[in-house]
């Protein structure tokens, strides 16, 4: 599913909606927003700021943030949390050297105010690889479990080939739509 | 078949006005046409080259267009399109908050604009015949807060091939 087809299933015609894209660096962050947008995903740089990718249909507005996840860029992911309405947080499933590091910029962020209740959705990337570990150890590692203020989930996916995405974007358009409607 | 001249032109301000962070430059390094219903590349600007470039399909020829802007720290942009700036009839016009801007970094912002429905459809969609020999300009205004920070501006004409 491409991101127009998302934008048509929202449900908040008078209204934008933001979802932020974060995570460490090299763990597919950009890969995620170009596949989504049927781009070409062979030739991606590390981002050294942001990507915005914005689709408007009459009133209704999709914004979707990609931010840099160089240990440098990090303390600037605060400046951007303001009006999220969905927190994709991607991780590199290979990369299990840097599981805790992932794994304690989550935690900071679950504790700013700004995304307080925010709906999280963990991207399990490159589910592709050999090395790559399961959901649910990321899951182990992450303490998932203990999230409890807020709609989560973890999705595998390959930002390279797209498997996965769908599913995951669609539970983020759920949750959207439902907190438009009054929910969590 | 009919393609798609482009004369590029851009206009920046003396940096020396801008109150934002030291050596800060705003400078749209690509503009880039796609379409989105398929990803199809379209055209690509080459912002520090002369002369016209020539793409091979006239973009409103499709449903959905993507446009990708690529810039050197930025905020606040607007665009503007316009057919006949004598005239000042604009065509769209829509503008973007970026918020906050890391210093030196480098930023995209793509934006897909599903376009009217075809006149035959009853709706607003210029045909290619009503456009040729007539000038588009794309204009992107940057802006700090109320503060203009600058301007760069894109020019297109289709023409017969």
């Amino acid at each position: 599913m491409g991101l127009l087809a998302l934008l048509k299933k929202l449900n908040r015609a008078d209204k934008e909606s933001r979802i932020l894209v974060l995570g460490l660096d090299n763990s597919g962050k950009t890969t995620v927003l170009k596949q989504l947008g049927g781009e070409d995903v062979s030739r991606v740089t590390p981002t050294q700021g942001f990507n915005v990718k914005s689709l408007t249909k009459s009133s209704m507005q999709l914004n979707v943030w990609d931010i840099g996840g160089q240990k440098t860029i990090r303390p600037y992911w605060r400046n951007y949390l303001d009006h999220t309405d969905a927190l994709i947080y991607v991780i590199d499933s290979s990369d299990q050297k840097r599981m805790h590091e992932t794994s304690a910029e989550l935690d900071l962020l679950l504790d700013e105010d700004k995304l307080k209740g925010v709906p999280l959705l963990v991207l399990a990337n490159k589910q592709d690889l050999l090395n790559s570990i399961s959901p649910e150890e990321i899951s182990n590692e992450l303490k998932l479990k203990s999230i409890c203020n807020r709609p989560w989930t973890i999705r595998p996916c390959s930002a390279r080939d797209g498997e996965g995405l769908t599913d995951g974007m669609e539970w983020v358009i759920t949750q959207i739509n439902e907190k438009g409607m009054g929910g969590l | 078949m009919v393609d798609v001249a482009i004369q590029h032109a851009t206009q920046r301000l003396n940096d020396s006005c801008i109150t934002i962070p030291d050596e800060t430059v705003i400078e749209i390094t690509d503009l880039i046409l796609r379409n989105a219903d398929t990803g199809q590349f379209l055209w690509k600007s080459l912002y520090k080259s002369d002369g016209h470039q020539v793409a091979t399909r006239p973009i409103n020829d499709f449903n959905i267009v993507q446009r990708v802007l690529v810039d050197d720290v930025a905020s606040r942009p607007s665009f503007e399109i316009a057919t006949d700036r004598k005239k000042s009839i604009c065509l769209e016009e829509w503008a973007f908050r970026f918020g906050f801007v890391m210093p030196k970094s480098v930023n995209s912002w793509q934006s897909v604009v599903v376009s009217a429905e075809t006149k035959d459809g009853d709706g607003k969609r210029e045909t290619i015949d009503s456009l040729k020999g007539v000038d588009f300009v794309i204009d992107t205004l940057f802006y700090d807060g109320k503060t203009f920070l600058s301007k760069t501006c894109f020019r297109f004409r289709y023409v017969e091939s």
